[in-house]
């Protein structure tokens, strides 16, 4: 015998679908919140005095973790820090939605933000300018968190100028 | 002024290759105060691809002069259309199509 639902049970129902559309409004909130907008230039990012703020303001507040698979290819020693070759991948299963470039010691740390689409594979290359001597830091945002890595460079006569 | 860009695209086994190379001075800001001189560099390059955004590059001054800007994107079966767009803090700004 097929009973009709009680009021009890669909006002249970009715509660519980709103608790996880409520939930995942709230998740996605948050999630905007935390870090840089798609299509938008990363401003304050750009204006950060220190590496952390840079981080936090591009990926939230959530810690990076420090990991190989960020792959960091420029020559250990410069001779010239206004033109340096610099390539950088992703060695990861995870999607990677963003890729930045940071130069501490620059005098605008941010050097570059790179947006991908599913489409575009984790792999960027540019030449960027270095002041002087400095450990690069690369952060990439993937599915599964944000990673970090870096990378010390030498550099004879600084490229600022 | 479409002569600005570059671009070599190169299709290896399951990758479309874009070495992109735009002609700017990208210049730093320098001096403090009244001796400031703004700096002149490009703020953003967009890359679309079969009508689509597939990248989009955010620079600063501490990208070299005449950026070179190298990506790597996972092709499409057939000939499509791709577009570089740049523009800088100034305001300018060029835009170059391809098929590819």
């Amino acid at each position: 015998m097929i009973r009709p639902p009680s009021r009890g049970s669909l006002s249970r129902r009715f509660l519980l679908t709103r608790l996880v559309g409520l939930g995942s409004t709230l998740l996605a909130l948050v999630t905007r919140s935390a870090g840089s907008r798609a299509g938008e230039r990363p401003q304050a990012a750009f204006a950060a005095r220190d590496e952390t703020t840079v981080l936090a303001e591009l990926f939230g507040s959530a810690p990076a973790q420090v990991s190989s698979a960020i792959r960091i290819d420029v020559a250990s020693f410069i001779a010239d820090g206004a033109v340096v070759p610099l390539q950088v991948s992703v060695d990861t299963l995870h999607d990677v939605s963003s890729i930045a470039v940071i130069a501490p010691r620059n005098p605008v740390l941010l050097v570059a933000h790179f947006e991908l689409h599913p489409r575009a594979l984790p792999e960027v290359a540019t030449r960027i300018k270095l002041a002087m001597t400095q450990e690069i830091v690369v952060a990439a945002q993937t599915s599964a968190g944000v990673l970090l890595n870096r990378r010390r460079v030498e550099v004879a006569r600084g490229g600022c100028a | 002024m479409t002569d600005s860009i570059r671009v070599r695209a190169e299709r290896l086994a399951d990758i479309l290759e874009l070495r992109i190379l735009i002609a700017h001075p990208m210049t730093v800001a320098t001096g403090e105060g009244a001796m400031r001189v703004a700096g002149h560099f490009i703020t953003r390059v967009d890359v679309e691809y079969g009508g689509e955004v597939v990248l989009v590059a955010h620079f600063e001054q501490g990208v070299a002069r005449n950026p070179l800007l190298v990506c790597r994107l996972r092709p499409a079966t057939q000939t499509d259309e791709i577009a570089i767009v740049w523009r800088d803090n100034l305001g300018e700004h060029d835009r170059l199509t391809m098929m590819v």
